[in-house]
């Protein structure tokens, strides 16, 4: 590669000790500190969650924004309210889902794709990682089982949330997170997925005369069946 | 992004003969200020979030070679790339070559003001690639070919029949004018340019050295189609965004949103790390972080470090008195504002743009409201003392500044200047008012002066029987 190439390995190089010369320089010192290890994870002022119920909490911040939600005893009958939702409110039936849903009960008329959203997808349905309950949405690890597509491209949005797995705070949710991706201990670092999406409701704008109009590019109806078996 | 801070009160005084425009900024101000006091109303702890992101993001700057650092380390182990940019110039051929290398015809892009900052909308266009801004307010603004006038609405100036008509001149359309037909046009429109995208750029709302992770908050989810259905997803974002553990982001966050837009949470956060995985259906195969110092690793060195703190909430402008008459496109550049008072003279130039941090009133509500406790007015002062230093100021304000020193250093000459200064003043009153003054009426034209009794305050003073 020539010199003048932008993307050349010796003036990315030249660059990078260009600007980190600078910002040493300005801080004061000649080289590197000494790198250390991470430390624990900083402990910062959290925001009071006084609510002994979590999913009362949770739902009520979710729907504060939107977003629309209902509880059942089981992941069978989160299926059965989804077809009674779907034809209660005249949505067209879903056309992907997250792959462990597949084996869900569903109607036999319900072709269940689990591949990535196109550009006709019109519904989908996906399994929450998790729920915080400080603010009220959702949590999602992308993944072969999980495709991210399905969260933002659909006009309509069905996810399944599984009640135990709602957290108080972020805090609790990062602990999970790094104790989901290495359980047995390890670097969970080398696990991450590509994405980790929060979703906090139908998707929304207020460009236009700063009224507020839900489904701006993402979806615009976003109902949340959240299951209590493992309670 | 044009540089036109130098035609500042021109176009101020555009702004405030601009009906629509005044209409706008009034409703704009009210939602916003409105909103935010009752997010923060609901969180006590607010004030505890605000001390400890000052002092934790004073930290990580003292230390901010090390986090990047990391942050480089983690992102290549996630299998991205880390680009580092200078300035403007090498962020701008940084991107291209990235774009010409991927064989690029379209990009789509969400918001992101550092690629404004680097004017790489103007430079993509030149190498004949079509650019789309997805954020509904940025499309607007770029389809006016105007630039955005508040950070976090960009198009708050447009009434709904404006958007229609730009609608139906760039899509051969006629939508219906009302907020959901003109929404759910550019809703069908940019879905294509999501498809179609060879390149999403993305900026960052803050990069986490832990995870290599690119965080980015938005409302309509634009961001997210940008980045997962193109090849090559680039993130440009300045070097002060990085922080260490996902805990960090938290905190920032649970104070970005309510600032902002007086929300608990924006609707979409999302967390990016690195392309696609063996067996991802979908996502980005290619990564990479373009970060750029531009100037910020001087503003280390100096009296504005605490200027990079700033998580471009937009707070400051929303309750700035200034702003709320003028808008954002009279600041001339990127970041309009008290922020932009601070940080468009350390880019552009004290005296490029000379008259944004002098139209400060100094009536400190942006300082108040900061987040991050950044003391804007007390910079916009430092800002003001670098041109005094420079010698920027006008020789006629010079001069009268050099005529009271003289006075103000003598106090009985003051004091004589000042017994004579009311008495006159309180002749021009009428019912305690003075309606004119001659020489000013760039004040009273516009209010009334309360008039002075005639006797000054040390008179009243000694005559309440006080001592000297
Ligand atoms: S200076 Fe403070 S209030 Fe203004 S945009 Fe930055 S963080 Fe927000």
């Amino acid at each position: 590669m020539s010199e003048s190439d932008p993307l050349d390995p010796a003036l990315a190089a030249r660059r990078r000790d260009t600007v980190l010369g600078a910002i040493r320089r300005n801080l004061g010192r000649d080289a590197a500190p000494p790198a250390p290890e991470f430390p624990m994870p900083p402990a910062h002022p959290r925001l009071a969650v006084p609510e002994e119920d979590l999913v009362e909490r949770w739902r009520k911040r979710w729907e504060a924004r939107g977003g629309t939600s209902a509880l059942v005893p089981t992941k069978a009958a989160a299926v059965e309210h989804l077809v009674a939702w779907c034809r209660e409110h005249d949505l067209p039936a879903p056309t992907h889902a997250a792959r462990p849903l597949l084996e869900l009960p569903w109607p036999a008329d319900w072709h269940l794709d689990p591949g990535p959203a196109g550009i006709d997808t019109q519904s989908a349905v996906s399994l929450a990682f998790a729920g915080i309950a400080e603010v009220g949405t959702l949590a999602f690890l992308s993944g072969p089982e999980s495709p991210v597509t399905h969260l933002f491209v659909p006009d309509n949005h069905f996810i399944l949330l599984d009640a135990a797995t709602i957290v108080r705070h972020f805090e609790d949710l990062w602990q999970r997170l790094r104790h989901h991706l290495a359980p047995a201990g390890g670097d969970w670092r080398e696990r991450l997925p590509r994405t980790l999406n929060f979703v906090a409701g139908p998707s929304r704008t207020g460009d236009v005369e700063q009224t507020i109009q839900l489904g701006a590019h993402g979806p615009r109806r976003v109902h949340v069946v959240i299951f209590q078996e493992n309670r | 992004m044009q540089i036109r801070t130098r035609e500042f009160i021109p176009r101020a005084t555009f702004a405030l003969h601009d009906p629509n425009l005044q209409r706008a900024l009034a409703k704009a101000a009210d939602g916003f200020i409105g909103k935010r006091a009752k997010a923060i109303a609901e969180v006590p702890e607010f004030e505890a979030l605000r001390e400890a992101a000052r002092v934790r993001k004073d930290e990580i700057l003292s230390e901010l070679d090390l986090w990047l650092e990391r942050y480089e380390a983690q992102v290549r182990a996630v299998g991205g790339q880390v680009h580092w940019a200078r300035d403007a110039e090498d962020a701008r051929a940084i991107i291209r070559a990235l774009c010409a290398r991927a064989g690029a015809k379209t990009v789509a892009k969400g918001k992101s003001m550092v690629s404004e900052e680097i004017g790489l909308n103007e430079a993509l266009a030149a190498d004949g690639l079509e650019v789309i801004e997805t954020d509904l307010g940025e499309y607007i603004v770029q389809l006016a070919k105007e630039p955005p006038s508040h950070i976090i609405a960009p198009a708050v100036h447009k009434t709904k029949e404006q958007v229609a008509e730009l609608f139906a001149e760039h899509h051969g359309t006629t939508p219906e004018p009302t907020v959901s037909g003109l929404v759910t046009e550019a809703r069908q429109q940019l879905r294509r340019a999501f498809f179609r995208a060879d390149v999403g750029i993305t900026g960052a709302n803050f990069l986490i050295a832990e995870t290599g992770a690119s965080v980015i908050v938005t409302n309509e989810g634009n961001g997210d189609l940008t980045q997962t259905l193109a090849r090559v997803h680039i993130v440009t974002a300045g070097i002060e965004k990085v922080v260490p553990a996902l805990e960090d982001a938290t905190l920032f966050l649970r104070l970005l949103a309510r600032s902002a837009t007086g929300q608990d949470s924006e609707t979409y956060t999302t967390y990016s790390m690195g392309p696609r995985r063996a067996g991802d259906p979908d996502g980005p195969q290619e990564y990479h972080v373009v970060l750029v110092d531009n100037g910020r690793s001087r503003m280390l060195g100096g009296p504005w470090r605490e200027m990079l703190r700033c998580i471009r909430c937009g707070a400051c402008m929303n309750h700035c008195p200034v702003y709320g008459a003028i808008g954002g496109h009279a600041y001339g550049w990127v970041y309009p504002g008290p922020m932009g008072s601070v940080l468009t003279p350390l880019f552009v130039g004290l005296d490029t743009a000379y008259d944004l941090p002098n139209a400060c009133t100094l009536n400190g509500r942006c300082g108040e409201v900061c987040p991050v406790k950044i003391p804007l007015p007390e910079l916009i002062r430092e800002v003001r003392h670098a041109q005094q230093r420079d010698g920027l100021h006008p020789p006629a304000e010079q001069r009268v500044k050099a005529l009271w020193r003289r006075v103000a250093e003598r106090p009985a000459l003051y004091h004589g200047l000042e017994r004579l200064a009311v008495r006159l003043l309180a002749t021009l009153g009428y019912k305690g008012r003075i309606r004119r003054l001659p020489g000013l009426s760039g004040w009273t034209d516009a209010r009334d002066l309360p008039a002075p009794t005639g006797r000054t305050f040390l008179e009243l003073w000694h005559a309440k029987g006080h001592d000297e």
